[in-house]
């Protein structure tokens, strides 16, 4: 969720590979999604994306990229689309 | 005197006139009736997933799906979903069992519950209650609806979609969770 409100802020979010997190960013962009979840990784992410040696997506995109995914009316579409597919079968 | 041409008309006018019409709202195309969704969720606490569903059923379009919300146990939400003109029942679970961790869930652990037999009573119940409602699809909302109301779904007959809202991993759900292949399932 905190991933989620910071794309809808415009903040681009680093993740590790870890549960869902690279689900939510990786169509976004997957320079979001750090290598591992070691120290390394963490430390050269975090200092690449600061130092501008890591291509982040800007605020607009990561808005748009938030609302499109994350919008209730979109989600609820998503949900129908499921029942009629589930339904098919 | 009517002519032969006059006689016939005025036959086809009769005969017209002895077969009824159809009244005009059996005449226009009828749309078929909002298919029935029993959304399943064994907490009405207002955890995520409970927000979730409160966010997205008032979405739905209401021409074309009729959601009613079954819960486990009583709280909050019950409210929440009236106050949005959804419909929701209670169909009572086992405080012990809807309190269960996440972890400790799965067939060989349900054994151990000593309300094994509320349980399944609980399952009776539910089977019959999704029977006589005629739903066309069931929507599980949690882990727990899914594992209890997964089962008294597929044994009534009605195709189930599981709400992924947990993580699919090994150090989290339980195996007899990870390994539901037969149902359909949406994350976000």
């Amino acid at each position: 969720m905190t991933t989620v409100e910071s794309l809808a802020a415009g903040t681009p979010v680093l993740v590790t590979p870890v549960g869902g997190l690279p689900e939510v960013v990786e169509d976004l962009s997957p320079n979001l999604v750090l290598a591992n979840s070691s120290v390394p990784a963490l430390a050269a992410g975090l200092s690449d994306a600061l130092n501008c040696h890591l291509a982040l997506p800007p605020t607009d995109r990561c808005q748009a990229f938030a609302a499109q995914r994350y919008d209730w009316s979109n989600i609820a579409q998503r949900v129908m689309n499921a029942y009629t597919e589930a339904m098919q079968c | 005197m009517l002519t032969r041409s006059q006689t016939l008309a005025s036959r086809r006018e009769l005969v017209a006139g002895l077969i009824p019409r159809p009244p005009n709202h059996i005449s226009r195309v009828s749309s078929p009736p909002p298919a029935k969704i029993a959304i399943l969720d064994h907490t009405a606490a207002l955890g995520g997933g409970e927000i979730a569903l409160l966010n997205f059923v008032r979405l739905l379009d209401r021409s074309r799906y009729e959601p009613v919300v079954v819960l486990f146990s009583d709280g909050p939400l019950r409210d929440r979903l009236a106050a949005a003109g959804i419909r929701s029942i209670l169909v009572p679970l086992s405080a012990k069992v809807v309190n269960a961790r996440k972890d400790t869930l799965g067939a060989r652990t349900l054994v151990k519950i000593p309300q094994l037999i509320s349980a399944l009573g609980f399952s009776v119940r539910l089977i019959e209650y999704l029977r006589s409602e005629g739903f066309a699809l069931v929507h599980t909302n949690s882990l727990k609806s899914d594992l209890l109301g997964g089962i008294a779904a597929k044994i009534a007959r009605i195709p189930v979609i599981w709400h992924v809202r947990d993580r699919i991993e090994a150090d989290y759900l339980p195996a007899s969770e990870r390994g539901t292949g037969s149902v359909s399932s949406v994350g976000e």
